[in-house]
């Protein structure tokens, strides 16, 4: 026998053996998504839960992120507010709704508040006669919930700023996996009456601080982790950790 | 007449001096342990006394009754006791065991502890004097604790009747019970 | 010729190995279903975990031998005394070897006695073992293969076991919280308890007598009169020092063996004081780490499918216990750890065991807490506990902790009687008082009970009277679980440090309160309700 003929045999059969196992493994891993798939759909019909949105694409693994609760600082808050002038509330823009806008984006530059993280998130809310105009952070493209800061504001002047913000530390270093926004629904079917039409207009992936924490009072630090973000007709959010359980 | 009046004033005297020979016993003091005229066995023995009243001072002391036997001073055994009582004053003697100790009262109740090593079976005296500001014995309290020969353990349940008649005790009664 | 024939055999060589690792791979990977991006050396086997036996921890709080004559001696057991199994080779049999002789003895009459035949027995020449808790019959008979006595229903459980000369054919079981006693006569019993009493009757011991012959006032209860005892003030540390910063290695591992896998989707809180707190899901796992150093631990179980034994309970818990390290993390060993309480929860189909940690023979008692809980439910335990020290003292862990000498420790009955109007003071505070329902009735109980009133009652209400160890600096400023004491601590020291030192003590236990005086100085430092 010849032994360079029988290593470049041997050499032959194992990278063949390996691509094979690859491909098996992608195989496997798409058929299984796909069965649940379907699968989930039909038990989300038969529970009366409509769907009236796109699911978004989402990463497959996901680790927790490490955050800072901050509330807005009262004393420089104020200063700001109060430091408003009459040229400041000028109408100058279209709407009242774009002036309110921009004063509140002044505001929060005013404060430090319009970091690079922080995005306006609309639509805005009347509210008593005030627009409420809301803003929150994100982290990688990926919101962090329920992290806001919400400015009311009247012609043109900002009435008053609340801050309940988290911010980013660091991601930890492990990932786990993450389930789609089906699976994720399926976990509110325990809650859900079932006679009751649960349309869901509205799915993002976020990063969740459980507000209704341990019992811990003012936190220094917490853990946010990834959630599906579900909005239904009603307007109300429902929370579910987007980690596949075991 | 003047008779009878001497008579009756001996006859108080004479009341009145045998009670403070015999002092009224101190109502505010009791021998707690050991327990008197019950026989223990055992070879040490524990003298609690309990004073009610503070400020009290009092002088405990321990011996054993010995009674001559030939040229020595042997202990008394329990059963002796009666004709021990009988014997002359040159017969008996009173063998310490403690050294009589001091002890004042506080509180509204106090104790006073000691444990007597070293007891072997006879006959002991335990004296509580209460004395005065000028140390004189005002009441005395005297107990008599009588010490046995180690024996055989009595027993408590009749031994005889385990066995056999206790077994048909039990199952006469889960029978009716059922 | 280019490349050399050898050179490319030498890389065929190379690419034959590199392809059968990456097989290797691959079929990990598919097979385990691992995801590719997380991949990390397995670590190799667990670390290798010594169980902790039941036989180490559960043990009789203490040991009465009666010589006859109302002579009396109460001894810590050794190793051994009760279970000599546990003990090395060539020890002499204890308690439980005896009982399984007794056992096999033929025909058992059980029977119900009285309190008064209870306690005559015991006045003779007798051996008694006490347990702080009460343990169920037939599966004590089941774990300690007592065959003979396994169908004996009479029995539901006990806190201790006697023999005695008055009654030589049989053995005595008795619970003491429920005031029930009970003898198990054999007709020949060949049974030798005699032996362990004459052993006992040889070792060096203190004499006692039951509080009756001291004060007149009926109570078995043996307190010894004097004693000559070892003891120092030993320093200690609770390691809270490492819990400061999160990073702290020994917060993380721990939470790591307790949440397991779990661990990387945890959510980690730290509070303002400091306080730790690792939360898995919706609550399924909680950890929280204490300031003071003291863990937490709670899971919800899953729904336990049947009732668990006591003896497997324990089992659970000691497992449990020994799995996650805690008693290395804090230089302790199983042998010091002890038993204390148990509580059957009927809810949760699980034990509640409370355990101590002893410096010699003696006990160290926390004011305000346990130092190790573990509860179970089913076969799971889904509350863990731990508030352990760290003995500084040299001597600590040996004989004559503190390499102090002997010394005479205030006489407890002494300090009974000298004390007895403030302990009243107490009792009624916290016991009398609620325990009456016309207010009324209290105005006037208050203030018509005499001395000799408040005398006997307390010395009726003393179950037990030890000396231990205090400490004092009342830990975690959380809420315990089903503990909060309301402990007072009398001496308010200053917390620089000053007060961190575990104090010698005697401690009376009177209508269930525990009251701790200061064993060589006589001082009432503290009492826990």
């Amino acid at each position: 026998m010849d032994w360079t003929k029988a290593k470049t045999i041997l050499i032959i059969a194992l990278l063949v053996s390996n691509v094979t196992i690859i491909v098996t493994y992608i195989f496997d891993l798409q058929s299984k998504e796909n069965v649940d798939e379907n699968l989930i759909r039909e038990i989300l019909e038969d529970a009366n839960v409509i769907i009236e949105t796109e699911l978004p694409d989402y990463p497959k693994r996901m680790a927790v992120l490490y955050v800072q609760p901050e509330h807005e600082d009262r004393k420089a808050v104020m200063k700001v507010l109060e430091a408003q002038t009459r040229a400041d509330i000028s109408l100058s823009s279209e709407s009242e709704i774009d002036a309110n806008i921009e004063a509140a984006n002044r505001i929060m530059k005013e404060c430090g508040y319009l970091t690079k993280n922080t995005e306006l998130s609309l639509p805005t809310y009347e509210k008593n006669g005030e627009t409420l105009i809301k803003y929150r952070n994100v982290y990688d493209n990926i919101p962090i919930e329920e992290s806001s800061i919400i400015c009311a504001v009247k012609g043109g002047r900002v009435l008053s700023l609340e801050r309940e913000w988290y911010s980013p530390v660091e991601l930890h270093d492990k990932r786990g996996e993450i389930m789609g926004a089906l699976e994720a629904m399926i976990m509110l079917l325990p809650d859900k009456d079932e006679s009751e039409t649960l349309i869901i207009k509205g799915v993002e992936l976020v990063y969740w601080v459980n507000s209704e924490g341990a019992g811990v009072e003012s936190p220094v630090a917490d853990t946010a982790l990834p959630a599906w973000k579900i909005t239904d007709s009603m307007g109300n959010d429902r929370y579910v950790t987007a980690y596949r359980q075991r | 007449m003047r008779k009878w009046i001497i008579l009756i004033i001996a006859v108080f005297a004479v009341m009145i001096c045998s009670s403070s020979a015999y002092a009224a016993t101190d109502a505010a003091v009791t021998l707690v342990s050991p327990p008197e005229n019950e026989s223990i066995v055992a070879n040490n023995f524990l003298i609690s006394v309990k004073v009610t009243q503070p400020g009290r001072v009092l002088r405990i002391s321990a011996g054993e009754l010995q009674q001559k036997s030939g040229e020595k001073f042997v202990s008394v055994k329990p059963e002796e006791l009666e004709e021990y009582d009988k014997k002359k004053d040159e017969e008996k003697k009173l063998t310490a065991v403690m050294e009589a100790e001091i002890f004042e009262s506080k509180g509204s109740v106090s104790f006073f502890t000691k444990k007597i090593d070293g007891i072997t079976p006879g006959v002991y005296l335990i004296k509580v004097e209460t004395l005065d500001a000028a140390d004189n014995v005002v009441y005395v309290k005297e107990a008599r604790i009588l010490v046995k020969e180690k024996t055989e353990e009595a027993k408590v349940f009749d031994s005889q009747k385990s066995g056999t008649s206790q077994f048909l005790q039990s199952l006469l009664t889960k029978i009716f019970k059922n | 010729m280019g490349i050399s024939k050898t050179l490319i055999e030498k890389i065929k060589n190379v690419l034959i190995v590199v392809l059968i690792l990456s097989t290797i791979l691959l079929l990990h990977f598919l097979w385990n279903d691992n995801p590719v991006g997380d991949f990390s050396i397995p670590v190799l086997g667990g670390e290798r975990v010594e169980p902790i036996l039941i036989k180490t921890v559960m043990n009789p709080d203490k040991i009465t031998v009666s010589f006859g004559g109302e002579n009396y001696t109460v001894i810590a057991p050794s190793a051994g005394d009760w279970d000599s199994s546990a003990a090395g080779q060539g020890a002499t049999r204890g308690i439980i070897q005896r009982l399984q002789e007794f056992s096999l003895s033929g025909m058992i009459m059980p029977s119900g006695i009285s309190k008064s035949d209870f306690n005559d027995v015991i006045r003779a020449r007798s051996i008694r073992a006490d347990f702080p808790f009460a343990i169920p019959f037939s599966e004590f008979c089941t774990e300690y293969n007592l065959r003979g006595l396994a169908r004996i229903d009479l029995i539901e459980s006990f806190t201790g076991v006697a023999y005695s000369e008055a009654s030589p054919n049989s053995v005595f079981f008795f619970n003491m919280q429920e005031d029930k006693y009970y003898r198990l006569a054999a007709n020949e019993a060949d049974t030798d308890f005699d032996a362990l009493i004459t052993d006992i009757e040889r070792r060096d011991k203190a004499s006692f007598y039951p509080l009756r012959m001291y004060s007149g006032v009926e109570n078995e209860v043996m307190i010894p009169l004097d004693m000559q005892i070892a003891m120092a003030q030993i320093p200690y540390s609770n390691n809270a020092d490492a819990v400061s910063s999160d990073e702290d290695d020994e917060t993380t591992g721990m939470a790591k063996k307790l949440f397991g896998s779990s661990f990387d989707f945890t959510r980690k809180i730290i509070e303002g004081n400091g306080t730790m707190v690792y939360m898995y899901g919706y609550g399924e796992m909680v950890l929280v780490v204490n300031r003071d150093g003291s863990f937490e631990y709670s899971a919800s179980g899953r729904d336990s499918n049947g009732t668990v034994s006591f003896f497997e309970a324990l089992n659970i818990a000691l497992d449990f216990i020994s799995r996650h390290g805690a008693l290395e993390a804090h230089g302790q060993t199983p042998e010091r750890m002890y038993l204390k309480s148990v509580e059957f929860n009927p809810d949760r189909k699980g034990y509640r065991f409370a355990f101590g940690f002893k410096i010699d023979d003696y006990a160290v008692h926390y004011l305000n807490d346990e130092a190790l809980i573990v509860e179970t439910s089913g076969s799971q335990a889904i509350y863990f506990k731990w508030d352990l020290i760290e003995y500084q003292a040299a001597g600590a862990y040996t004989a004559g902790a503190g390499d102090e000498a002997e010394r005479e420790a205030l006489r407890p009955f002494d300090l009974l009687a000298e004390n007895f109007v403030s302990l009243f003071g107490v009792l009624r505070e916290h016991i009398i008082v609620n325990e009456s329902e016309n207010p009324d009735e209290e105005e006037n109980f208050n203030s018509l009970v005499s001395t000799e009133v408040m005398f006997e009652t307390v010395v009726q209400g003393v179950s037990d009277v030890s000396a231990g160890y205090l400490r004092r600096e009342t830990g975690n400023a959380n809420e315990i679980i089903g503990l909060s004491r309301g402990a007072v601590n009398i001496h308010e020291e200053d917390s620089t440090g000053q007060i961190e030192k575990l104090l010698p003590v005697w401690i009376f236990t009177i209508m269930g309160v525990d009251f701790y005086f200061d064993l060589y100085e006589g001082d009432l430092v503290g009492y826990t309700p």
